[in-house]
């Protein structure tokens, strides 16, 4: 795998990271919980490497 | 704090479910095989990693399919889903493949030349994950694609896509687009590859004439049409004309711009011996000030808000509540490749190319495009590719 490829991979995880974060973080609102689990999907997709 | 949870918790079951759904069904087209029938005038099948070995072993790869027959001649390459959102060439390429007998020369057939491009889709726009055609035994199913290769295969974009190599600034969008990196290299992005592959079979089999078969919008000005540069201009001229009066739809000649690089048109023609033409025939689907992307929009063409544009005279194509469906566009390209052929071979003796068994435009409208395309579950298994 290509260096930018390790690149992307960590950043990815590191986004996710900071999503799972502030979804445990909201307390209040709902639309804002969806926003990070729906933002979270292509994310974990792309962990996971599911093609 | 326990509400608190408890909203949480619903919400990430709801969000799990969602995953999963769209997960299988993206999964499921991804990986969806369709059967493609060789017909009576297949010699030999061969993979494009042949050409281009950078391809092995991806989702680039594809197959290639040769009809040689028993006269020598020239040869013809007909290239299809070089945009795999445009399945009108896929369709015809598959009425040649299932079909066509060659008396003389050779002719080469690459039905899903973006590969990759036809295994994703764009879900955002709302297109549909599958189209099927009604044929005479049943209906067959085919996956619908996308203009670029999958961000899965091909990953990551640059900011601006440098075109190789005359290092014109293209999109980061055109690294992914089989209509932006021609003539490739061996060792370049992916999508390199797959136009490199290309051209090595240009170069290889001595191709004459390359057919890069194409759909465009309605409001587009380059639509309905063949693309052709300075050397194949006489050609496409004449093709043009005499369809125009043998079978009475218009098909207009636009000149390939030779400061727009990386297309099949302009480097297939500098960069090898081959005569390229680019076929367009209208695609409403594509239109931006349409109604949903639905699967009959894909097929008939026919749209409310298209028809208006076209009373305010904003369309390039004529375009009335008949629509533009399938079997007037694969149609078109039958005759207009068909035409250049026989104008190649009218013009170059000594290298003719004579095709038979392809229906015309009259008769693919009559019939319906699937009434070209046979049963694989009756077909001789070794004769029936999966792709």
């Amino acid at each position: 795998m290509p260096i930018i490829m390790i690149c992307y991979y960590i950043i990815g995880a590191y986004l996710a990271a900071l999503l799972i974060w502030n979804f445990i973080r909201e307390k209040k609102s709902v639309d804002t919980m969806l926003q990070y689990l729906m933002v979270l999907i292509p994310l974990i997709l792309r962990l996971l490497r599911i093609r | 704090m326990a509400q608190e949870w408890k909203t949480k918790s619903i919400l990430i079951v709801a969000v799990i479910i969602l995953l999963i759904v769209s997960s299988i069904q993206f999964y499921e087209h991804r990986h969806y095989k369709m059967p493609i029938v060789a017909g009576p005038g297949v010699t030999k099948v061969m993979r494009l990693s042949e050409y281009s070995p950078g391809l092995k072993g991806t989702m680039a790869d594809t197959d290639v399919f040769f009809l040689e027959g028993k006269e020598k001649g020239g040869t013809a390459l007909i290239i299809a889903n070089t945009h795999s959102n445009e399945p009108a060439a896929l369709l015809t390429a598959l009425v040649f493949l299932e079909n066509a007998v060659i008396d003389q020369g050779t002719m080469i057939i690459i039905p899903q030349f973006n590969h990759s491009g036809s295994r994703n889709t764009k879900p955002g726009d709302g297109y549909p994950l599958f189209f099927e055609i009604p044929t005479d035994w049943g209906s067959k199913k085919f996956r619908m694609g996308n203009r670029n290769a999958a961000p899965l295969d091909q990953w990551p974009d640059p900011d601006v896509y440098i075109h190789y190599p005359d290092r014109q600034l293209l999109s980061y969008l055109d690294v992914r687009n089989t209509n932006r990196t021609w003539p490739g290299r061996p060792d370049g992005p992916l999508m390199e590859r797959v136009t490199y592959g290309a051209m090595q079979i240009m170069k290889e089999e001595k191709v004459d004439v390359a057919l890069d078969i194409h759909g465009a919008e309605t409001m587009f000005p380059v639509t309905n049409c063949i693309v052709a540069p300075e050397k194949s201009m006489r050609i496409a001229t004449m093709t043009s004309l005499t369809v125009k009066a043998r079978e009475g739809f218009d098909n207009h000649v636009e000149p390939s711009p030779s400061g727009f690089r990386g297309l099949s048109h302009r480097e297939i023609g500098d960069y090898s011996d081959t005569m390229p033409f680019l076929l367009e025939a209208p695609l409403p689907f594509l239109d931006q000030p349409t109604g949903p992307k639905t699967v009959d929009l894909l097929l008939d063409g026919k749209d409310p808000f298209l028809l208006s544009l076209s009373k305010k005279r904003k369309l390039f194509v004529p375009y009335d509540e008949t629509g533009w469906p399938m079997s007037k566009r694969v149609g078109q390209h039958c005759s207009v490749g068909l035409e250049i052929l026989r104008q190649f071979s009218q013009k170059f003796p000594e290298k003719a190319i004579k095709v038979r068994n392809v229906p015309r435009y009259a008769e693919v409208v009559k019939n319906g495009v699937g009434h070209y395309y046979h049963n694989p579950k009756e077909a001789d298994p070794s004769r029936v590719f999966l792709n």
